[in-house]
């Protein structure tokens, strides 16, 4: 773990939650697994405001407990989730997503469930006085709520989710030995773990919603066309013949809206909610290499494969139908002058594609879509794939590639904007030639050796490179020792994470004191009579208050920044563990 | 025959063969001599300078010296004229001062006295080696040292010319984006299938009639400024097409790497965009003390920017 990490954590609970939360949370954090006693003891806390605050964290899933017995007695240990608890600092960006995919009645649900951290609809319903609401906004309200539960922005609560991981594997493995009538051997114990590993990943690729009062619509794509609301609220065909541009203004057809249990509790789905940041980032990385077309295409395909994601674990997508991807390209969409096809020599024109037919531009988009997707598919990340060449083909896309891609971009850039081009240049050689010596590195980079050792020496220090000690003499004599550099990728992610971290404690430290310095001022501007006009600010109070706002302004938007480097180099890797 | 005759004859033969003639292909040249004129006639030759022995294997080799060499040697001593044959031998790679004494068998002061006395005469010069900067090699005045002593093109008097490395690369990139993305339409992009995407020959091509450069490039080299390109984010190798030979474009690019530009986005990093990314005290910043974000003038400074 980071130091950094403490003290960001501490304070993002501080501005959420108060301090009393940040005092139990910044224990646990600080200390680990720890019982009711103990996080007393160290807070200095009384027992019930522990007690209360641990509730807090609880319902908003930062905090997990799991009983142990020790002796004779059951005890609780609590387990703070830092991932969780740095989302916080993209709930903004979350709901920002939420509107977009959800509309407004969406986003109004979403922010209530994460005022709240847990809630049923029927709460929710009451704070956000439903029974005001005309019918039409009734309806749009019941079809924004089941849509947030099937397409998983919000999942429901079991009482297994509140308790640790690790602890509920233990209680399972604990009751598997149970079972057995003589003392497990170790083959009984390997047994027993693979079992409930493959329990944990059948929950996982469940695609039952739960929640809902009868199963979510099929997802079976049959022989005719099936209309069903995409993420983002878009009317998404699966199978059958349709031709493309489905009318937006047509509804789809609507029949889910009073699906949703009232009565089940809903938290955030925030693993799935960082799915759609990391989708938008794929696509914003195609946009610009390619162009804008490319990266509508590329969204179409996250879109369809979006219902078949969980999680940023999911290294593969489902994969997507050429024919498909065509069908649901948005209506508006405009590819006629996307691809140069004038010296494509294996490009034969369709028979029959007039620009002036409303067949001829069907055509001509299909035309342009096939050519990006197999613009997308040969580029050098590799994280389109064609899985079947039968007919159109097929496409799925690679998601742990479109990490290490993304990771390495990342890195690239913080390298190139913090020493310089002729760095960045040194680390993609070491990247693409595993391990050099400083003669080959200054070979490729093309620098004289003294620059290139100066440089590499300055990454070292920094954790961008590493080098490896090959042994010329048995003897391991350091000056009969051959050194290679080589880029060590997990070396560099928390070089930069503990960058990042540390940049994102400054700022907050930074505004903090800006805010507390200012803390009269901001009182009195929220002042009712202020607030009613009734009385002015002086203009130096107003000039104070609006610069305030404006390096405010500048330090939260520095800090969303900061925190998409973390999804980007942490919280999308298939394979990433806590920080 | 006469030993005139005999030594004419022989020093003719052994200027005929570069690699030198042994002593049965002197004896196949000059049948009508007997073996003790001939010995004798390689003794006088190899007193006056006219000759020099050669040692291949088990076989001894005599080799004819030119009259312009003879020329230059004859002011020489013996040790003189060994140090100036070994130097000699080391051709367009040189010789460093060490292995001259190794292989001549003489003390370091003598072959440095001798190697002066040479330098003087203008007959050999020492040339630094890019792969040894702090040695020097010595070779004959009229050889031009190898690209691996002085580093290719990319070098000028044994330092890498990173001005002409970079101009030139900025070449290359400029004729690499015109041809990679269509001029008519420069947001759209080409197919997959596009095969017009400039190959290193090409762009070798377009630099020498350009005459950009006038140093000599060969293709590896053009590749290696491609390669340092790639590394720098600006292009990427597009790989061979499987050319048929069919239409106007087929010729010339067969199985070679194409490359095409990529365009660059002006993204920031958000970690630089802060001071703390490229804050030279960072790693002494705390939550107090002296250096500590409260009072740290690159974020005032930043913040009221």
């Amino acid at each position: 773990m980071f130091t950094q990490l403490e003290s960001v954590c501490r304070r993002l609970v501080r501005d959420h939650y108060g301090t009393l939360v940040e005092g139990v949370a910044g224990v646990l954090i600080e200390k680990g697994r720890l019982p009711l006693g103990q996080i007393v003891a160290q807070t200095e806390l009384p027992a019930l405001s522990v007690r209360q605050a641990l509730a807090v964290l609880i319902q908003h899933s930062h905090v997990t407990h799991a009983q142990t017995k020790e002796g004779s007695r059951m005890v609780t240990f609590y387990s703070v989730s830092i991932r969780n608890i740095l989302r916080l600092q993209r709930s903004g960006l979350y709901m920002a997503l939420v509107e977009e995919r959800m509309g407004k009645y969406g986003l109004a649900v979403f922010q209530m469930i994460m005022l709240n951290g847990c809630m049923n609809i029927s709460n929710v319903r009451e704070a956000l006085n439903y029974s005001k609401l005309n019918s039409t906004e009734k309806q749009k309200f019941a079809v924004a709520v089941a849509k947030l539960v099937r397409e998983r922005f919000i999942t429901a609560i079991q009482p297994i989710d509140t308790v640790t991981k690790i602890d509920r594997i233990i209680q399972a493995e604990a009751q598997e030995i149970d079972k057995l009538k003589s003392v497990p051997t170790p083959k009984d114990l390997l047994n027993i773990r693979r079992k409930i590993k493959d329990q944990d990943e059948s929950d996982y690729m469940s695609t039952e919603v739960v929640g809902m009062k009868r199963q979510a619509p099929s997802n079976e794509y049959g022989g005719t066309p099936k209309v069903l609301i995409g993420p983002d609220g878009q009317p998404i065909v699966l199978g059958g013949s349709f031709g493309n541009g489905i009318d937006s203004n047509e509804q789809p057809p609507q029949k889910d809206e009073d699906l949703v249990d009232d009565k089940q509790y809903f938290r955030i789905y925030y693993d799935r909610l960082d799915v759609f940041l990391r989708n938008k980032q794929i696509v914003n990385h195609f946009s610009a290499k390619y162009s804008e077309e490319a990266g509508i295409v590329l969204k179409t395909i996250l879109r369809l494969t979006e219902p078949h994601t969980k999680t940023c674990k999911d290294k593969l997508s489902e994969p997507v139908a050429a024919q498909q991807i065509i069908q649901n390209l948005p209506p508006d969409t405009q590819l006629d002058q996307a691809v140069d096809m004038s010296s494509d020599r294996f490009f034969r024109e369709v028979p029959g594609a007039t620009e002036d037919s409303s067949a001829g531009r069907r055509a001509t988009l299909g035309k342009m879509a096939f050519a990006l997707l197999d613009v997308l598919r040969r580029d050098s990340s590799e994280v389109v794939v064609k899985v079947d060449e039968r007919g159109s083909g097929q496409f799925r896309i690679n998601f742990e590639r479109a990490a290490t891609m993304l990771r390495d971009e990342c890195l690239d850039l913080l390298v190139l904007n913090k020493f310089g081009s002729t760095y960045s240049r040194i680390v993609r050689a070491l990247r693409d030639k595993q391990k050099l010596d400083e003669k080959m590195v200054s070979q490729f980079a093309m620098m004289p050796m003294a620059k290139c050792r100066e440089r590499l020496h300055e990454m070292a220090l920094a954790g961008f490179v590493d080098t490896v000690e090959i042994p010329r003499t048995a003897d391991r004599n350091p000056s009969r020792m051959a050194y290679l550099w080589y880029v060590n990728p997990s070396k560099q992610v928390s070089a930069a994470l503990r960058a990042c971290l540390q940049g994102t404690s400054n700022i907050m430290q930074r505004r903090e004191k800006q805010l507390a310095a200012r803390a009269p001022l901001i009182a009195k501007s929220q002042r009712q009579d202020i607030v009613a006009g009734t009385s002015q600010l002086s203009l130096s109070e107003q000039n104070a208050l609006q610069t305030l706002h404006k390096h405010k302004q500048q330090m939260d938007a520095a800090i969303v920044r900061l925190d998409s480097m973390l999804l980007l180099l942490h919280d999308i890797v298939p394979g990433s563990t806590a920080l | 025959m006469e030993d005139a005759q005999v030594d004419e004859r022989l020093y003719e033969l052994a200027l005929r063969s570069q690699a030198g003639v042994d002593m049965d292909d002197i004896q196949a040249g000059l049948q009508n001599a007997k073996l003790e004129n001939i010995v004798n006639a390689i003794n006088r030759l190899l007193a006056s300078g006219k000759l020099e022995l050669l040692q291949k294997g088990n076989k001894v080799l005599y080799k004819g010296v030119s009259a312009q060499e003879l020329e230059i040697l004859g002011g020489l001593d013996i040790e003189e004229r060994l140090i100036y044959k070994l130097i000699e031998n080391s051709g367009n790679e040189g010789i460093w001062i060490r292995t001259l004494k190794l292989k001549s068998n003489l003390p370091q002061t003598v072959v440095t006295r001798h190697i002066k006395t040479l330098e003087q005469k203008n007959l050999i010069k020492s040339v630094k080696s890019i792969k040894f900067p702090t040695r020097k090699v010595y070779m004959l005045v009229q050889f031009t040292p190898s690209t691996d002593i002085t580093g290719g093109p990319w070098y000028t008097d044994q330092e890498m010319d990173t001005d002409f490395i970079d101009q030139l690369a900025n070449q290359c990139y400029q004729f690499i984006h015109a041809y990679s993305f269509p001029r008519h339409k420069p947001d759209s992009i080409y197919s997959a299938n596009h095969t017009k995407y400039p190959t290193a020959s090409q762009v070798r091509s377009f630099i020498i009639d350009n005459r950009i450069s006038n140093v000599d490039l060969a293709t590896e080299h053009i590749e290696q400024l491609l390669t340092m390109l790639i590394y720098d984010g600006k292009i990427e190798k597009v790989s061979p097409s499987f050319d048929l030979g069919m239409g106007p474009g087929s010729g010339g690019s067969q199985g070679e790497w194409m490359y095409r530009a990529i365009r660059i986005s002006s993204k920031d990093s958000p970690l630089t965009d802060i001071p703390c990314g490229r804050c030279p005290v960072a790693t002494r910043c705390n939550d107090s003390g002296d250096i500590t974000p409260t009072t740290c003038e690159y974020l005032a400074k930043w913040l009221s920017y």
